[in-house]
């Protein structure tokens, strides 16, 4: 069965194509037919997941192009991380499809919605399993565009088009950097191959390794939200709630840090773009927990909590946290699916509010809903035994080993996404309903939306049991990289991280529970420039704009440049074109006559220069 | 008594055009569609009969006049083929213009006779014979809509601008064999090589060689000699003009490495220069007046001169590598032209304008076709994963490994300057709002046509190695 690997990202993509071709003769049953071939991919995954356990591989590449002597092949390869990267995208994306049955039932693009989301699973699981860079970063573009194309879902709304045209530009702008890491690389490396690539980028020398690696790190820091190219995700949230908790919570914006997995030996050979890594993994984890905490969009909340999580991943990786870090990559997808799909149904069920200030006690009326939200919530605040838990301390860690620095930053980030969790729950499911006219309306989602809601609560429980001590970090062996050491254990640090998410949801708890506004309104004032700081996005968004404006200027000068020196001089060699041609027809009667002129003239040209050079 | 299973292909076409003049006066013989099959049959009928031909033999054959090779083989493959596609597209228009189909289809089966001699020659009588068989019917061709005035008037333009090209080139040839005293390329290449009238660093030499490229520089339609072919191109019927960008410009391009990288070998450094020129020029040229065109057959037209700049550069580096990216390109340009002037056919084939504006909407008039056309357009562009951008790297990968990296900054800027144009066209279908409604409609065998076009381009796009082996074992000749 692994050797028949390749096949799994092609089953949605022939869904896509169905889609595409047969979508108006499929009407109302085009879902169906992305959620049955996605089903049976995620079948064929686990089947290959089983046997990748059992100790197979495969690999397969055909040559794809041979231009002089050098060799351009293509093909993929399932290894263990790709066996578990392939189960984890194609169960999700389950979910999420048959979730989305009922969340988009009876919208005007059912069809287009459906078609795109099975393009971009296909490209997904095509850069889970490219065994190249060529293929890979094709993918990894299909799959932008496809991003952009979902989150513009509803491009009527101006806001919506703009915000999927911010995060196409702002990915786009980490991919330039990307591209041209992939140059630098395949200049020291003679090959795309990432076997060849990881096998030779010891022998590269620090300097270009470091190169190599900061310009790919780029690309990742683009797609998986890191600072600074971090500002188009919470806008990326204007999509559909099922886009947000496939692509921008579970997969696509973690495939930036299965980039620097995927080339993780040309970060080693360069010891700085791992602290590179690490840093700027560490300052998104703590900078957008912070953001977390002010915000009073559901989605958006979510949206800095994924960022976090991310630079969580990022984090773990520039610490040797190799294992650990994929490790709550895998681990965090279940359970921020299922937080964004709860928060799809809260949304649907609220007739389309998504401010938490105008909810409240919702859990008597989306007791399904309330139930799952709860799992998720406390799984990403790090509550034992609940997966997060487990994924979150291997990564710290790792990091208590190798920087203290680091280490105190994560578990200050652990204690803001307990606190921005509680506070999340609570705001939304307890206390008294704030909006009568809202609750009285509000209904449980239809089965089809919360059957996947039950099904991504078991993982959110149990994932991180296979990670864990008691079962001997088995995922971790299982996807670690040859030679991988494993972090000795320490009681400090597992104390530390267990008691400050505590600290955390009681903090949040004693804030938001005893339901009196006075204490939150004197808290805002005693605190307020780190208030305004939060809420303000640490001004990210201003920075943006000024460098998007210094960007205009310097765009300025180069359209002028383009204006008046190429435009002027393609305008005059079009202008001379012209007027020879107006002077040759009007030297000549009729047309014909003039060409044959114009022949004859350049012939006499062609012999005196041959005549002159060879007098 | 010569063996004739080297040419069996060509016989066929010839007897299949009389066949047509003979169908023609028979009755009930003058209706389009048995016209259109019995061509059809024919040219298929080549097609099946060039596996026996390619190996009746190799090297010369018939008395030196003939060279039985891969090369030979590849562009009979090609001209065959894309004449065979070139009918079944545009059957439709033949018949819905009313032209007279089986005079029609007999000219165009003995153009492709002519223009397969060229492919083939192995002296300069037979390439000779070759080119005014091929030019003599495409005259012809060009003005086969009786009583239009701009077809008339393109045909008459083709035909006496095409005299004094034919005039040029059989001077520079007649020096030629005064110089060499034979008319076999190999024996003109041995006499060059051997030192006659001073060999390569001779003045006559040089001075022939000018005339031979301005001869068969009309032919492919490079600048300076191309003022011609914009306007042929507009006033031919349609299919015509396909034909003539693909099978009378591929055989010229064929006919220049026969006569000039491999009969003018020895003058290698001449040629070398001269056709880098040629080729910058064409290619610029082609594009920048490109630019401003309006009738979607005329912006064609610039842009096949500008692709003829793009493989004459590669015939320019003179390498395997070279002729192995000409090879390719040719047939990367035959699909993505094949198919963007079959779009534009479906257009004019039911009476609808050809200009820019008539493009706008399609996209919402008919949504394939448009996309077809984005396609096709950005394959001639050269965008990844099209036949187009392979092609394009190939080119780039054989100058530069030749040295003449400035011959690849030409391709580049004026790929940069082609986007303009393609994209223009590509805005129309997609931004522009559409002044009917009504559906644009292919029939089956234009969507046939158009279908195989598509994924010719999408082919040796995405899986090039198969096609690259085939242009460098064709590409496989004795080059100097």
């Amino acid at each position: 069965m692994v050797e028949h690997a390749w096949l799994i990202p092609l089953l949605p993509l022939l869904a896509y194509a169905a889609q595409v071709f047969f979508g108006r003769a499929l009407g109302a049953y085009t879902a169906w037919v992305g959620v049955v071939l996605l089903a049976a991919g995620a079948a064929l995954s686990l089947g290959v997941l089983a046997q990748v356990l059992g100790g197979a591989a495969a690999a397969a590449s055909f040559p794809w192009l041979k231009i002089g002597d050098l060799t351009f092949a293509m093909g993929f390869r399932v290894g263990p991380l790709e066996a578990a990267m392939l189960a984890m995208v194609t169960v999700v994306s389950l979910m999420v499809e048959i979730y989305s049955i009922g969340y988009l039932h009876g919208d005007a693009k059912y069809n287009r919605f459906f078609a795109n989301v099975n393009l971009f699973v296909a490209s997904m699981l095509g850069v889970v399993l490219a065994d190249n860079f060529l293929l890979f970063f094709a993918c990894w573009e299909i799959m932008g565009l496809c991003s952009y194309l979902l989150i513009g879902h509803w491009y009527e709304d101006l806001d919506n088009a703009r915000a999927a045209t911010k995060s196409f530009l702002v990915t786009r702008l980490g991919d330039i950097g990307l591209l041209i890491g992939i140059f630098v690389t395949f200049w020291h490396a003679h090959s795309l191959n990432f076997a060849d690539i990881n096998q030779s980028a010891a022998s590269w020398g620090a300097g270009a390794a470091t190169l190599a690696a900061l310009l790919i790190f780029t690309g990742a820091v683009g797609k998986s939200a890191q600072v600074p190219l971090h500002v188009w995700l919470p806008d990326a949230m204007a999509g559909p709630t099922p886009v947000s908790a496939l692509i921008h919570a579970a997969t696509m914006v973690a495939a930036g840090v299965f980039l620097v997995a995927r080339t993780y030996p040309v970060f080693e050979a360069s010891g700085t773009a791992l602290q590179v890594v690490a840093w700027v993994g560490g300052l998104t984890a703590l900078l957008a927990a912070t953001m977390a905490t002010v915000q009073v969009d559901i989605k958006k909340m979510l949206a800095y909590s994924t960022m976090s999580q991310l630079g969580y991943m990022m984090l773990g990786l520039g610490v040797f946290g190799y294992a650990a870090a994929l490790f709550h990559l895998l681990s965090h997808a279940f359970f921020k699916a299922l937080l964004f799909l709860g928060s799809g149904s809260v949304i649907h069920a609220a007739g389309g509010e998504q401010n938490m200030h105008r909810m409240g006690g919702l859990r008597r009326k989306l007791p399904w809903t309330t139930v799952t939200f709860v799992i998720g919530g406390l799984a990403l605040a790090g509550i034992p035994p609940l997966s997060g838990y487990f994924s979150k301390d291997e990564v710290l860690l790792a990091a208590f080993r190798a920087n203290p620095a680091l280490f105190w930053i994560g578990v200050a980030t652990a204690g803001l996404t307990a606190y921005y969790v509680m506070r999340g729950i609570w705001l939304t499911f307890f206390g008294e309903p704030r909006d009568a006219h809202l609750y009285a309306h509000a209904h449980e989602s239809p089965a089809v939306m919360v059957g996947p809601l039950l099904v991504l609560a078991v993982p959110a429980v149990f994932f991180g049991w296979l990670g864990s001590p008691q079962l001997g970090h088995a995922l971790q062996h299982f996807i670690a990289l040859p030679g991988e050491a494993e972090p000795a254990a320490d009681r400090f640090a597992a104390a530390a991280t267990i008691a400050m998410a505590f600290a955390g949801l009681a903090l949040g708890l004693a804030i938001y529970a005893g339901g009196r506004p006075a204490l939150r309104r004197d808290l805002i004032r005693a605190l307020r420039p780190l208030y305004v700081l939060f809420k303000q996005k640490w001004y990210f968004d201003h920075l943006a704009l000024g460098l998007t404006g210094l960007g205009l200027g310097l765009a300025q000068v180069v359209g002028a440049l383009d204006r008046y020196v190429v435009d002027g001089v393609v305008n005059g060699l079009a202008w001379l074109t012209g007027a020879v041609g107006q002077l040759v027809r009007r030297a000549a009667v009729g047309d014909a006559q003039a060409y044959m002129l114009t022949m004859a003239g350049a012939v006499l040209v062609g012999l005196a220069v041959y005549l002159g050079m060879g007098g | 008594m010569y063996d004739f299973t080297g040419i069996l292909p060509e016989l066929a076409l010839a007897a299949g055009s009389l066949l047509l003049l003979l169908l023609a006066v028979a009755p009930g013989g003058r209706r389009a569609g048995a016209a259109a099959a019995t061509a059809a049959l024919t040219l298929a009928a080549a097609l099946a009969l060039l596996p026996a031909a390619a190996h009746a033999g190799h090297g010369a054959v018939l008395g030196g006049m003939v060279v039985l090779d891969g090369f030979g083989t590849f562009f009979r493959a090609v001209l065959i083929g894309a004449a065979l596609v070139v009918v079944l597209t545009g059957a439709r228009y033949v018949a819905a213009r009313g032209l007279a189909a089986p005079e029609f289809y007999a000219l165009l089966l003995m153009a492709v006779a002519g223009a397969d001699f060229m492919a083939v020659a192995g002296d300069v009588i037979s390439f000779y014979v070759g080119l005014e068989t091929l030019s003599l019917a495409s005259y012809g061709l060009a003005g086969f809509l009786a009583g239009e005035r701009f077809s008339m008037e393109a045909a008459l333009k083709y035909f006496l601008n095409g005299a004094v090209a034919s005039a040029l080139l059989l001077f520079g040839l007649s020096l030629v064999f005064g110089l060499a005293g034979t008319t076999s390329l190999a024996g003109i290449a041995a006499a060059l090589a051997g030192g006659a009238w001073g060999g390569a660093a001779g003045t006559v030499p040089a001075v022939a060689l000018v005339f031979v490229l301005a001869g068969l520089g009309f032919k492919v339609a490079a600048a300076p000699f191309h003022l011609w072919a914009p306007d042929v191109y507009e006033g031919a019927p349609t299919p015509v003009t396909a034909f003539l960008s693909l099978v009378s410009k591929g055989a010229a391009l064929a006919a220049i490495v026969r006569v000039v990288a491999v009969g003018l070998g020895p003058l290698h450094a001449d040629w070398q220069l001269a056709l880098a020129v040629l080729s910058a020029l064409t290619m610029t040229v082609g594009n920048v007046s490109a630019l401003w065109q309006k009738n979607v057959k005329r912006l064609l037209a610039y842009s096949s001169v500008a692709h003829a700049g793009y493989v004459l550069a590669g015939i320019a580096v003179g390498t395997a590598l070279g002729l192995q990216a000409v090879l390719f390109y040719i047939l990367a340009y035959l699909f993505m032209n094949l198919g963007a002037f079959g779009v534009v056919m479906a257009l004019s084939g039911q009476g609808e304008g050809e200009t820019l504006e008539d493009l706008a909407g399609l996209a919402r008039r008919s949504p394939w076709l448009a996309a077809l056309l984005a396609l096709f357009a950005l394959s001639l562009l050269g965008l990844p994963w099209t036949a187009g951008f392979m092609g394009k790297l190939l080119l780039f990968q054989a100058t530069v490994s030749s040295h003449m990296t400035w011959l690849a900054l030409f391709i580049a800027v004026n790929t940069g300057i082609s986007a303009y144009y393609y994209f223009l066209l590509i805005r129309q279908m997609y931004l522009r709002p559409a002044k009917s409604a009504a559906p644009v409609r292919a029939d089956a065998w234009l969507a046939a046509g158009l279908a195989v076009a598509a994924a010719g381009v999408l082919l040796l796009g995405i899986f090039p190695q198969s096609f690259l082996e085939w242009s460098q074992l064709a590409a496989f000749m004795p080059l100097p």
